[in-house]
């Protein structure tokens, strides 16, 4: 049986919208031999299709984890006067998950959108990803668009979920001046759904806010782009995409119940080279509004990424130093009634906020061999205050530019009293994988 | 009276006109930048192909738009790729300032990051999207950074050539280009580059490239592109190829295309 993501096929309204406008985006003429190779001429199709078709297995060797089947096709207009537009629609076929037992079919749009071009200015509207960010995969100003921290998954992106966005740019080189408006609060997908509440609480309804135009979310965002030097400066004003955990008692029976919370981010980061290195840093403000809800809305923090990155030939290493400080961060026990003890441990691991200062280093070599039709690479994350591990080993070999083989491991270590504990025990796998791409 | 003095000149070979003189001093540096010089084209628009070619002889085809444009009066060009086909590199683009004498800045867009990414420009002895050209073949060499000897004249496509031996000037030249040697051969006609030898950085004779057409597209200025590039790994058997399906000199084209928004386009 297939079953639509509601939330995520809510947007076929939207697709349609979009769709419409498809014939107003390709309406016009290529400007130069550049352009041309990106737009449709005379006699030639408006669209291109492609996609993939990928089959994948997750197994810890004891017990299959994940098995899925997945396609997707992607829908593009070539570039007209006006602008472009995109659909990717995916079908993933559950044949056997530890994670997704009701989903067994899934039908949903992963991104769908226009691109508008009017003089200096870009207009993105639709289901879309959004990465802020200059920092490689560890980004405290990415906030716009949701994670899926239970995915099983080769690919980092899947991480990224879709919501529906306004992005408008202006373009003034070397500034490039970002507007960002998400009418719609979508929250990250946490590793927290079969966990057993104290006090027998049972899952309630979300409380997230609604489609009111005063609830939305926004986000400011100005970027340099120097020939030496790029630099941006951010600020979002909006829901965060980590729910914070609530309880509530109604008719004897205790609920938990994941509700959204407002938050203010100050951002900035930069990336540059300096000598045969190239160097990055992101930095992140965060300040929670704490009036809005009863349930646990974390503290003030600043996040810090730097990073280097070097190569050598065709091998190269990204090493990144994560740090976090929790602004009047106090280290409080003793909750009344288990449920909320229960509750502020997972929150507070949800929300990274344990310790004071977190200290945290990720590494990833990689190498591509073989006219890069081999690539090997081990993402590693190290969270030394926390004693938490992450290790992502990865081979692909391409056997052709459209036949894929992949094969690898995601691998969570951690206490049981920590994020990575709780997704060492669900997700941790070896994986094999076999793409397709057309 | 003065028409038979020059008619002795030239016979007893003291006499040669102004232009092939003017070659005849030129020093081997002088070469190689002239060299360099006639490739530097005020603009162009061009679509390509890069043929990675395996040691079984496997292909893999790759589309490629491009736009380049001289800045500073002809010391930097920038460079626009787009990787139009196939499916699994299709967006992908690189934006380039090729400077003459500093690093260059270079950046990167891959629809997976869906960000741009400032890419290290040092670092040019790697593999060009998995074919058997570097980053040094695609990008304009700092003069400086090679001392040059003439070999000799040899014959490259029926075309009488220089041949220059072009050597790094210390080990990390060396190593951020590749190799440990050069030795090309540059057109006495035109001075363009017909062809080269690589030396691996263990002295090997690692690479050969050839240039099996080139185009006259600034008539005015003499300016030339390469038609077709073929280049062999004699080590391990691989080719590729990089041939200018179709070219337009375009000294005008906006400097817009030269920033993240085109290479995210």
């Amino acid at each position: 049986m297939i079953k639509l993501n509601i939330f995520r096929f809510i947007t076929f309204g939207r697709f349609l919208i979009v769709f419409f406008l498809l014939n107003v985006v390709r309406d016009g003429k290529a400007q130069s031999l550049f352009d041309s190779a990106l737009s449709a001429n005379e006699g030639e199709q408006k669209y291109t299709l492609n996609g993939f078709v990928r089959s994948s297995v997750f197994s810890d060797f004891k017990e299959t984890k994940n098995i899925t089947a997945e396609t997707s096709l992607k829908l593009e207009t070539k570039e007209g006067r006006f602008g472009k537009a995109y659909v990717e629609a995916r079908y993933k076929n559950y044949i056997n998950s530890t994670i997704q037992q009701e989903e067994r079919d899934e039908l949903y749009l992963r991104e769908v959108y226009c691109d508008l071009r009017f003089n200096k200015f870009d207009l993105r509207i639709g289901q879309q990803i959004i990465v802020w960010g200059r920092a490689d995969g560890f980004n405290p100003t990415n906030n716009i668009t949701p994670m899926d921290m239970t995915i099983f998954s080769s690919d980092e992106d899947e991480k990224r979920l879709e919501n529906f966005v306004s992005r408008l740019r202006y373009n003034a080189h070397p500034f490039v001046v970002e507007m960002i408006w998400v009418p719609v609060y979508r929250a990250n997908k946490l590793p927290i759904e079969g966990v057993q509440f104290a006090d027998n609480a049972v899952w309630g309804s979300d409380i997230f806010p609604d489609t009111k135009t005063d609830l939305s979310s926004y986000g400011l965002k100005a970027d340099l782009f120097k020939a030496s030097f790029d630099a941006s400066f951010s600020f979002y004003n909006g829901y965060y995409k980590m729910p914070s955990l609530g309880s509530r008692t109604i008719a004897d029976q205790k609920e938990v119940f994941r509700s959204a919370f407002r938050t203010r981010v100050l951002g900035a980061d930069f990336s540059t080279v300096a000598g045969k290195y190239g160097l990055r840093g992101e930095f992140a403000y965060s300040l929670p509004d704490d009036d809005e809800i009863e349930s646990f809305i974390p503290n003030d923090q600043l996040e810090y990424t730097i990073g280097l990155d070097r190569e050598w030939g065709n091998f190269n290493i990204i090493a990144q130093y994560i740090g976090k400080h929790v602004i009047d961060y106090k280290n409080v026990s003793g909750f009344e009634g288990k449920i909320h003890g229960q509750l502020h441990f997972l929150n507070s691991i949800l929300f990274a906020q344990t310790d004071e200062f977190t200290h945290s280093m990720s590494l990833r070599p990689a190498i591509k061999l073989k006219q890069e039709t081999i690539e090997i690479e081990l993402l590693s994350l190290a969270n030394f205050t926390t004693e938490e591990l992450y290790l992502k080993p990865l081979i692909e070999y391409k056997i052709s530019d459209d036949i894929s083989v992949l094969g690898g491991a995601q691998l969570y270590y951690g206490s049981d009293d920590s994020l990575f504990g709780l997704l060492e025990k669900k997700i941790n796998s070896a994986f094999a994988e076999v793409k397709i791409s057309f | 009276m003065n028409q038979i003095i020059t008619l002795a000149l030239v016979l007893s070979g003291f006499y040669m006109p102004g232009h092939l003189r003017a070659q005849q001093q030129l020093t081997p540096r002088e070469i190689q930048k002239r060299s360099l010089d006639v490739t530097k084209v005020d603009g162009t628009e061009s679509l390509n192909t890069l043929i990675i070619i395996n040691e079984k002889g496997r292909e893999r085809v790759r589309k490629v738009a491009s736009l380049t444009k001289l800045y500073d009066n002809g010391n930097t060009e920038k460079k626009l790729m787009r990787f139009i086909s196939p499916a699994d590199v299709k967006g992908t683009g690189f934006l380039t300032y090729d400077y003459d004498e500093e690093d260059d800045d270079k950046w990167i867009y891959m629809p997976a990051l869906r960000k741009t990414r400032r890419i290290i420009s040092s670092e040019n002895a790697k593999s060009f999207m998995g074919s058997e050209f570097s980053y040094a073949d695609m990008s304009m060499p700092t003069l400086d950074d090679y001392t040059y000897k003439l070999l000799g004249e040899k014959t490259v496509f029926d075309e009488k050539c220089y041949e220059l031996e072009v050597v790094p000037v210390n080990s990390e030249v060396e190593d951020e280009n590749g190799f440990s040697k050069k030795i090309t051969y540059v057109s006495k006609a035109n001075f363009t580059q017909r062809k080269a030898i690589y030396f691996n950085l263990y002295g090997e004779k690692e690479k050969v490239m050839l240039v099996k057409g080139v185009i006259e597209l600034d008539k005015e200025k003499h300016k030339y592109r390469y038609k077709l590039i073929e280049i062999e790994n004699i080590l391990n058997g691989r080719k590729s190829i990089f041939s200018l399906d179709e070219i337009k000199f375009n000294p005008n084209i906006s400097d817009e295309y030269f920033t993240s928004r085109y290479l995210e386009k």
